[in-house]
């Protein structure tokens, strides 16, 4: 059985817990324990929706959403994403930033093994210290993406188009195909960071909405 | 179950400015290596203040992050070392 825990608030304790089966049957949702609803008849009735009344009166709604990369889990309370939910902008901004410092650390990797192993493979290739600088450069993108700015992901998602471009018209000129793995993992990266953007943009405006808190920041 | 301070620190919107710090030595380190020791260190430190309660709970991604790119850094500096060493 696969699960997902929640918490209803930013911060609080994760008292929301999903559970599913294989192809997302016998879907059960169950607050501080108790159970609160179940969804019948797997992935198609999920991705009708479903909504339940939890115990403090607000409604709990499930949805599986399906897109071309990717099967996401929308979990909204009274239709707000629930805290650390896919659906939720800061999920997808820290998403982002996760993969923005996966990709520097692959680039350091190889870029550090180049360094050391001196192959001709690798030189190649075209791995070598210029991998530890890219690495470096997608790092500090991912540091920013992180604290929520929107430049940071527009700036990633510019250099990410400029290497792919430079990597098909590599493989063009040399007559070779380029490798159909790398093409989509590319575009799977461009669509993260135009999520990122998108969620950045929707923080920030939730931020103006909300006006300065009440108590005073540390 | 958190005390009413602890819940209102744990609810405390921004990250602490030792998280955040944290994750720059991290991103840092992608430039030496070396600044990702400290955000092993800072990212520990400030995971053992958020258990206490001391900090705000939104720094715990930061911090779990900084520490982990921190090992990282740790890594590839000690390949980096020995093979160097085995180079010469």
């Amino acid at each position: 059985m696969a699960k997902a825990t929640f918490a209803l608030e930013a911060g609080g304790p994760q008292r929301l817990e999903l559970s599913w089966g294989m192809f997302w049957k016998n879907f059960q949702i169950t607050l501080d324990g108790q159970q609160v609803g179940t969804v019948e008849g797997g992935q198609k009735a999920l991705k009708e929706g479903a909504e339940f009344r939890l115990p403090d009166g607000s409604t709990l709604h499930v949805q599986l959403v399906q897109s071309a990369m990717n099967v996401e889990l929308r979990v909204l309370r009274n239709g707000a994403p629930l805290p650390g939910s896919a659906s939720d902008p800061a999920q997808r901004v820290k998403s982002a930033a996760y993969l923005l410092y996966f990709l520097a650390g692959l680039n350091t990797l190889l870029g550090v093994v180049a360094m050391v192993v001196m192959s001709e493979m690798l030189e190649g290739m075209g791995v070598g210290i210029g991998n530890i600088l890219f690495g470096a450069i997608v790092a500090a993108l991912g540091f920013f993406t992180y604290r929520r700015s929107r430049v940071a992901p527009v700036l990633a998602i510019v250099l990410y188009a400029a290497d792919s471009l430079y990597t098909l018209a590599s493989f063009s000129g040399s007559g070779r195909t380029p490798p159909v793995a790398g093409i989509i993992f590319r575009i799977y990266i461009i669509y993260a960071l135009v999520q990122a953007v998108k969620a950045a943009g929707e923080l920030a405006r939730q931020e103006e909405r909300a006006g300065p808190g009440l108590s005073p920041q540390p | 179950m958190l005390c009413l301070r602890c819940h209102q620190v744990a609810l405390g919107e921004k990250p602490s400015k030792r998280a955040t710090l944290a994750l720059a030595f991290a991103t840092l380190g992608f430039c030496g290596f070396l600044p990702g020791i400290v955000a092993i260190v800072l990212g520990h430190q400030e995971l053992a203040s958020i258990r206490r309660g001391e900090a705000p709970g939104s720094g715990e991604g930061l911090a779990v992050l900084a520490r982990n790119v921190g090992w990282f850094h740790l890594a590839m500096l000690v390949i980096m070392v020995l093979g160097l060493a085995l180079r010469a």
